[in-house]
């Protein structure tokens, strides 16, 4: 039996008072989702990283101890003092200040290229499931086509044509990252589309537009939002081998991937320039990746209920 | 009156096999206010029927009419304006609800694109009351998918078609996924809804009794075609077409020792490839020679339509 078994009867039902309950019952979606994400200490641990990264990278002008490109070529592979807490590298920068400012090139690089690559796979990924036909096979090809390349040797390539600094590098991790957006959007689009509630949202003479923003974007965006925190680590260590190949952002600008190539050379003398370094770049997609798990945890409504 | 009329209209579908003919020259009416059954077995076409009149799917060929307007090439945002009139409740409520929004959302969308509502206050009490009608709560607005049980899924569904308080609405076998307790009471719920809102009903249903409860009345499909339509206590009390009468006839009656004979023989024919004269005619224990040739037309006979060369 369930407790709804009464409603049978006719009676009359204030609606000002139901009305009223609701408003008080009522939390927002934005509540809800955190409510869920707190439950995930590693995700919440994984925010806390971020958050922090966030912090040195906007502040790191003011958190820096020494300018990240001054030499000091009496003080070179120095180990860790007082005045450098984690030494010098091979030229006597400071490897804290640098790492400071190489959080920013990171964060940087990660997020501008799944917003792009993101935003434009998304896009076409939904104009292929939802439409179909030719436009369905162009978009796919294309995808395929880029894909046909091995990823690296692709963005080196382009890198390498477009030029030095830090937009070349975007650019080129984006060209090979939107293709995944646009594959995992697509297949997940075509697994709700037969799903009855897109037909019953024709049904009540919702646009085509309409549909795929509110019945096909929300429902996929939990598998989005899980592979863009995949894809920002990949973007900053793609980003990261494409400086350490020489290639994209060059020095004196300090990027983690270069801290890394110029640490490893020098490996014998002093190890603690790859080790800080490549911590660097572990630590951050970590974070990204609990942070992604817990997101997908928190957007997703049945899960959401759960304990 | 006619509500809603189809005139000869054709449903095909392109398959590997080759085409699927799901909907085969249909003729069918909904009178104003009336529950028009539908019944025959899985795969008939039925459930094609319903959404073709709806144009969900586009037609082959053939003619819809609805309010005496003809919909069939209505399109875009005509088309659109006008579902405010029609709807339809899907067999699988599961499926048919958005699981990324709640039940408030559910409601508002169709509120909001046909601008039924001119405040938030007005759009809440419209919405309590048909949850009320279907016996749940303004409590359940805030509830997503599936914190509902499945009868109250269903409930949201014919809460959703209803609140634009169409004239029409398709109720594709709307309790078959639900259990023999809720049926019973969905189907109160929409006889209650008819009632208050003066909708008419297409009740699409392979469950015979079903539809004997609630219709007025009866088409009965075969195999992409109707073969006998007119009022459902006539047809119940005295089935013409053969189909008809082995349909009813193999209905488990609640007697163990009534023995039963088994009154359909022998597979359904793909509808990939229709017997060329009357489709029943491979299984009809009364099938002449005439029937495997020629086709037989709907035709007026016992104050009803049958497609049937034996009541020429």
């Amino acid at each position: 039996m369930t407790k709804d078994d009464s409603y049978f009867g006719e009676k009359e039902i204030d609606l000002e008072k139901e009305i009223e309950d609701l408003k008080k019952k009522e939390t927002s979606q934005i509540e809800l989702v955190w409510l869920r994400f707190k439950r995930n200490k590693l995700a919440l641990f994984g925010l806390g990283v971020l958050l922090m990264l966030i912090i040195v990278a906007i502040f790191a002008p003011i958190l820096a101890p020494h300018d990240p490109i001054k030499t000091d070529i009496y003080n070179t592979r120095a180990y860790p003092s007082l005045e450098h807490p984690l030494g010098t590298d091979q030229l006597g920068r400071d490897t804290l200040s640098r790492l400071m400012y190489g959080a920013r090139i990171a964060l940087l690089i990660g997020l501008l290229v799944v917003f792009v690559s993101g935003g434009i796979g998304v896009t076409l990924g939904l104009i292929a499931g939802t439409k179909g036909g030719w436009i369905d096979e162009v978009i796919m090809r294309t995808v395929d086509a880029f894909l046909a390349f091995p990823t690296l040797i692709f963005g080196l390539a382009l890198a390498t044509s477009l030029g030095f600094g830090l937009y070349p590098v975007i650019i080129a991790v984006g060209l090979v990252m939107w293709t995944r957006f646009a594959r995992i959007t697509r297949g997940e689009v075509l697994s709700i589309k037969n799903e009855m509630f897109i037909e019953s949202a024709e049904a009540i003479g919702e646009s085509k537009t309409h549909i795929v923003l509110r019945y096909f974007l929300p429902n996929i965006l939990p598998s989005i939002v899980v592979m863009a925190t995949i894809q920002i680590p990949w973007a900053i260590l793609a980003a990261a081998a494409l400086n350490y190949l020489g290639v994209g952002i060059q020095p004196p600008t300090s990027s983690w991937g270069e801290m890394v190539k110029s640490g490893s050379v020098y490996m014998q003398f002093n190890p603690l320039l790859v080790t800080v370094s490549g911590m660097a770049i572990v630590i951050t997609v970590l974070a990204f990746n609990f942070v992604g798990d817990g997101l997908r945890d928190a957007l997703d409504p049945v899960r959401r209920g759960g304990k | 009156m006619n509500l809603v009329e189809t005139e000869n209209l054709k449903k095909f579908f392109d398959s590997k096999k080759g085409t699927v003919k799901a909907v085969n020259d249909v003729s069918i009416n909904v009178i104003k206010g009336e529950t028009l059954g539908v019944v025959g077995e899985s795969g008939c076409g039925k459930t094609t029927l319903g959404r073709t009149i709806l144009k969900l799917i586009k037609p082959t060929s053939g003619k819809i009419y609805f309010d005496g307007k003809d919909i069939t090439n209505l399109d875009g945002e005509d088309m659109r304006s006008l579902r405010k009139k029609m709807n339809i409740v899907f067999q699988d409520p599961v499926s048919a609800l958005n699981p990324q929004m709640t039940v408030y959302d559910h409601l508002n969308r169709p509120l909001v694109i046909h601008n039924m509502v001119d405040s938030e206050e007005e759009k809440l009490r419209r919405m309590v009351d048909i949850l009320n009608t279907m016996g749940l709560k303004a409590e359940h607005l805030i509830r997503y998918p599936h914190e509902l049980s499945g009868g109250q899924k269903q409930r949201v569904c014919i809460a959703r078609a209803l609140c634009l308080e169409p004239d029409f609405l398709v109720l594709d076998e709307p309790t078959s996924a639900l259990d023999v307790s809720v049926q019973s009471k969905i189907l109160k719920l929409l006889d209650r809804a008819k009632r208050k809102f003066k909708v008419s009903y297409m009740f699409i249903s392979h469950n015979i009794n079903l539809v004997r409860a609630i219709s007025d009345r009866l088409g009965v499909m075969y195999l992409g075609k109707l073969v006998e339509i007119g009022d459902s206590t006539d047809i119940f009390n005295e089935p013409k077409h053969p189909y008809t009468q082995a349909l009813f006839k193999s209905v488990p009656q609640p007697d163990p020792d009534e023995k039963v004979e088994a009154p359909l023989t022998g597979q359904v024919p793909s509808p990939v490839n229709p017997p060329e004269g009357c489709a029943f005619a491979p299984r009809c224990p009364r099938s002449q020679s005439v029937c495997e040739r020629d086709n037989p037309d709907l035709i007026e006979a016992y104050g009803r339509k049958i497609a049937c060369h034996r009541y020429k």
